[in-house]
């Protein structure tokens, strides 16, 4: 059995943050500055009462447009931001798209490095002859996790979804994978209460960083530059596994999505690997770092604008929180 | 590297104006902000393959902790 991606579709919430905004918001912050340094000009946020769930949705119903969904038998939601412990967030999905109640349909728990285990899971329930179609959806909002006055994380973060469908194939166009995960990291990028470790604490007390931003133990947290160095470290590791693990080097690859983290980090890593600029996408302008949603946006952009033509192949690396990490190569 | 190189460069990745000498602070300077931090944190890698990590970032204060850090065996 073999899988490839058939289609994508990706949906952003209404309600949006401008550079211009920030800059009103907190004094020392400058809307160009931030522009060229991050990359970010705006970033979709959800409204009050809008959650990951409902961008799943609205990705979904996108992707199922003129497609029988009927013919989904799995699905796959990775989100951090599931509406409830528990029941799963993807059983309240099933039932709100109409699938078939005969199907598979779990969450995972994954940021930046989402959608490369998500696809390893689609192909995965394929080669095993569980599933044929499986729809696999990556919906963030970090906004919910981040304190108002946290100038950092609220520059960086944007929210959105995206679903994708995988089919089984005749050819294999999802190709081997690499994978990472070194917990020593769990804490650079975290919200440390609200879960079972540590209850949610009415009285946090808010705290500020050396960049003047606050938060509270109730809010997101990100040590950037550990997370920089952790992706100095760990991406061209996977980088040259994944292509080890293909039988290929960089100038077979015709095209590399990264996680969109942060344009000036991608930038490094991308000299530092070696990969010639007009093979790279770099390009969060209007969305932010969206994490598991960025590369799948990423790729939809680039196959509608025909940056990437059919039978292309394409370095697909996502990285971050956990740490998480891993990579593969896709045939478009 | 001369240090009057290292001088130089680190001033253009941090997008200081001003001439940077070994007693500068870097603290004291606006552009050394969380992102000013990671253009350092790039420059170092670049130019030495050393990681900076947030535990020695804050031991960082004038250009010269910066060079002890780097190790003086990497400068002419």
């Amino acid at each position: 059995m073999s899988a490839k991606i058939k289609k994508i579709e990706s949906y952003l919430p209404e309600k949006m943050v401008t550079n211009k905004q920030l800059e009103s918001y907190f004094q020392d912050w400058s809307a160009k500055k931030i522009e060229v340094k991050t990359g970010i000009r705006e970033r979709h946020i959800v409204s009050e009462g809008e959650t990951a769930l409902d961008l799943a949705y609205q990705s979904s119903e996108k992707v199922l447009d003129a497609y029988n969904r009927d013919s989904i038998d799995f699905l796959i939601l990775c989100t951090q931001s599931p509406d409830y412990y528990l029941p799963s967030s993807s059983c309240i999905l099933q039932d709100k798209l109409g699938l078939r109640t005969n199907i598979g349909a779990f969450d995972i728990n994954l940021g930046c490095s989402g959608f490369i285990y998500g696809l390893a899971l689609a192909k995965g329930l394929i080669n095993i002859g569980v599933a044929n179609n499986v729809l696999l959806i990556m919906a963030e909002t970090y906004s919910r996790y981040i304190h108002p006055k946290d100038k950092a994380n609220r520059t960086i973060f944007g929210d959105g979804a995206a679903a994708t469908i995988i089919e089984k194939s005749e050819i294999d166009d999802i190709l081997e994978f690499s994978f990472g995960t070194d917990g020593k990291g769990y804490d650079k990028l975290i919200v440390p209460n609200g879960g079972a470790r540590n209850k949610y604490d009415p009285d946090a007390k808010e705290k500020q960083d050396t960049s003047g931003s606050l938060r509270t133990d109730n809010n997101l947290y990100m040590d950037g530059p550990e997370i920089f160095n952790f992706t100095i470290r760990a991406v061209p590791k996977v980088v040259n596994d994944v292509l080890k693990k293909n039988n290929m080097h960089l100038k077979d690859i015709d095209y590399v999505i990264f996680h969109q983290a942060n344009k000036f980090m991608n930038e490094h890593l991308r000299k530092k690997i070696g990969i010639a600029e007009e093979k790279f996408y770099n390009n969060m302008l209007h969305t932010g770092n969206t994490v598991s949603v960025t590369i799948p946006i990423a790729l939809k952009h680039c196959i509608d604008r025909k940056i990437i033509e059919p039978n292309d192949k394409v370095l697909l690396v996502g990285f971050g929180v956990g740490y998480s990490w891993g990579g593969t190569i896709i045939n478009v | 590297m001369k240090k009057t190189t290292f001088l130089k460069e680190l001033a253009d990745a941090l997008e200081i104006d001003d001439d940077l000498a070994e007693e500068s602070d870097l603290r004291n300077f606006p552009e050394y902000d969380s992102l000013g931090v990671m253009c350092l944190i790039a420059y170092i890698d670049e130019k030495f393959g050393i990681n900076l990590s947030s535990h020695e970032l804050a031991r960082i204060t004038t250009v010269k902790s910066l060079i002890k850090f780097i190790g003086d065996e990497n400068f002419d």
